[in-house]
């Protein structure tokens, strides 16, 4: 459980529930960003450079949005949950290593951006059952771009 | 177990009841479900897939069969497959004797080959790196046990029912 800053109120406590499951997303997105950096650097084969490239955009994207999901949880008096350790815990995703086959990262990327689509969702019902829509849109925001890289990542699968 | 030069892709420490990946039937009636990509011959051996993981009775029968759907299909429906197998490698170990009158080891098993043989030889190689001393070495696959009481898959149970 993330530390509040103040003791909350029972009005507080829900949109505290909604800053712990914002840190969840937080630790999803930063795990996330770590394998996609890892399979930006090790992906071997033909599709090297589409890849390559593809990863990169990937893990920019989930930089920014790890800072803008980590100071939304500081707007709601709530500290943002950091570290490698802690984060790992948090976002509980099965690491891969290096090497596999260059199908294997995108699909293994598949599952972790499946897992964070999950928490997002939560997190965007969880906010609008507190009329919390800064929150609440910036989970749709972040499941607009997951959704797109999901289609993006099944659809190379789908080559022969 | 993993040895430092293993053939293994990817490093787990998952176990059956705290599972993170897809159930391999709801992944099978996924597949099933969609007729016009699966020809009859496939969802033939797609429902004997299915069984034999709903039964849990026969890991070496349900990996010489996964292993043959698996090189019949995977290229067309490589997503589906890399959850069924990421999910058989965190379900399944091999158990191995290394001579006679020597304690069982487990080992982990990868499924970076597409025929079972080649698979007992990785496993092998994998048992025989921690002990030098082999005569006749025996080798099977088991299912992990799961917890007593406790499905390994709730969702296969009441998808079994339906289709079944």
């Amino acid at each position: 459980m993330s530390p509040t800053i103040k003791n909350p109120s029972a009005i507080d406590r829900k949109q505290t529930e909604v800053a712990e499951s914002l840190n969840l997303v937080l630790a999803d997105s930063y795990a996330l960003m770590a394998l996609t950096h890892l399979a930006h650097w090790n992906v071997e084969g033909e599709d090297f450079f589409p890849l390559h490239k593809a990863f990169q955009e990937e893990y920019e994207n989930l930089f920014e949005a790890i800072d803008e999901i980590a100071e939304r949880v500081r707007a709601l008096n709530v500290y943002a949950v950091g570290g490698l350790t802690a984060l790992g815990k948090l976002a509980n995703i099965e690491e891969f290593k290096a090497p596999l086959p260059q199908k294997d990262y995108v699909a293994a990327l598949v599952v972790v951006h499946e897992k964070t689509t999950e928490d997002a969702v939560r997190t965007r019902e969880l906010a609008g059952s507190v009329n919390d829509l800064e929150t609440q849109d910036l989970m749709i925001k972040r499941l607009q771009w997951h959704e797109k890289t999901l289609w993006m990542l099944k659809s190379y699968l789908k080559a022969s | 177990m993993i040895a430092t030069n293993c053939l293994s892709t990817i490093e787990t420490d998952c176990e059956p009841n705290g599972c993170r990946w897809r159930c391999p039937i709801e992944v099978i009636d996924e597949l099933l479900s969609q007729p016009s990509l699966i020809t009859g011959n496939e969802a033939d051996d797609l429902l004997d897939l299915r069984w034999k993981l709903l039964q849990a009775d026969d890991a070496e029968g349900m990996l010489r069969l996964f292993c043959r759907v698996r090189l019949r299909m995977e290229q067309r429906h490589y997503l589906a497959f890399f959850r069924i197998r990421r999910w058989i490698e965190n379900h399944m170990v091999a158990v191995v004797i290394l001579r006679p009158g020597a304690e069982e080891k487990q080992v982990s098993v990868k499924l970076d080959h597409y025929c079972v043989e080649a698979l007992r030889r990785a496993s092998l190689c994998v048992a025989i790196q921690t002990d030098s001393v082999i005569d006749r070495p025996r080798l099977r696959f088991r299912f992990r046990p799961k917890r007593s009481g406790q499905d390994v898959c709730r969702g296969a149970e009441i998808s079994g029912k339906q289709l079944v």
